[in-house]
């Protein structure tokens, strides 16, 4: 054989994996090329931000989200990696939910797209777990000591999707201006929804 | 003895502060570079494709991919690529489920890059 001196880069595993992979059937450029422009263009955070936005402002799909988040995701057409298995953890006053995957990156690909790059980082992996108040902290979520914080620790069976409070001063909007509050950020527990007056600004 | 330059092992608190500030935001993907490199949407993709058509199960991967980051963890022997542990962890699903065979994969993986090495 005659290979290269140097290690294979990363690119080049990838090309060798996916030219045999095509060369047997296995994937086709077509589905490659559609799962890469869903993932950028159609399937992201503003799924997850539609659905907690309709939660608070219908009662009864609250209530489904929180007892089948599966159905509700359905129910707004969102189907996907992690639909099947998504569990909607709903913030209170005194309690806050931050969302982190130990193992790997298991996420709700489905409602919120693809990970962040921080959230698959070792860092905050092993952070969440050990002292989630400290590393909210240092993403400006500084919540008080009376405030008990709940790790999920999600995995292929269990996505987790934060539901946060809806904001204060936000009675009159629509679930279209309530949506656009809801960033992935808050979704994930490292951040609270925007207000009503950074939404006004935005 | 360095024991600076950790890579990966503190949260990069600048990139998510970075989030919030639109004017860093790509459109569509809420301030996060979605891929850095074109391998890294294929390789995502690929495996994306592969679940999908239930070749390869959801679980096998998930399982597969949290190996390749126990590993890392455990070597830290280059500097922290997710994709690259989720390519490894395709990989090994691929040679695994015979998908493909290891010396194929050597083989066509030297092919393209002597064709590259060639083509500059």
């Amino acid at each position: 054989m005659d290979g290269p001196e140097r290690d294979l880069t990363a690119a080049e595993r990838t090309r060798a994996l996916e030219s045999l992979l095509l060369e047997k059937g296995l994937v086709t450029t077509d589905a490659i090329d559609a799962v890469i422009r869903a993932y950028q263009d159609d399937i992201g955070p503003m799924r997850g931000s539609r659905m907690v936005a309709r939660a608070w402002v219908d009662p009864e799909f609250g209530r489904l989200l929180r007892d089948d988040a599966p159905k509700a995701a359905a129910e707004l057409g969102y189907a996907g990696i992690g639909a099947g298995q998504l569990v909607a953890v709903w913030n209170q006053e005194r309690c806050h939910n931050l969302v982190v995957c130990t193992l790997c990156s298991c996420y709700p690909w489905a409602v919120l797209g693809l990970p962040p790059s921080w959230y698959k980082d070792p860092g905050y992996r092993a952070r969440a777990v050990r002292e989630p108040r400290a590393l909210l902290r240092e993403f400006g979520l500084d919540l008080g000591e009376d405030v008990e914080i709940k790790v999920w620790d999600a995995s292929a069976d269990a996505r987790y999707l934060v539901v946060p409070e809806r904001p204060a001063g936000t009675d009159g909007f629509d679930e279209e201006r309530l949506a656009a509050l809801v960033t992935r950020d808050a979704m994930i527990g490292v951040a609270r929804p925007q207000t009503a007056s950074e939404g006004a600004l935005a | 003895m360095n024991v600076d330059g950790d890579p990966g092992v503190s949260v990069p608190v600048g990139e998510a502060e970075s989030t919030r500030d639109p004017r860093l935001a790509p459109p569509r993907s809420n301030g996060e570079l979605t891929f850095q490199a074109p391998w890294e949407s294929q390789a995502f993709a690929m495996a994306v494709c592969l679940q999908e058509s239930e070749v390869v199960g959801s679980e096998t991967f998930r399982n597969e991919l949290a190996r390749a980051i126990k590993d890392w963890e455990q070597f830290r022997a280059t500097p922290w690529s997710y994709y690259e542990c989720w390519l490894t962890a395709l990989e090994e699903v691929a040679l695994r489920h015979e998908l493909v065979v290891a010396e194929d994969l050597r083989q066509r993986a030297a092919e393209l890059a002597h064709r590259d090495d060639h083509a500059h």
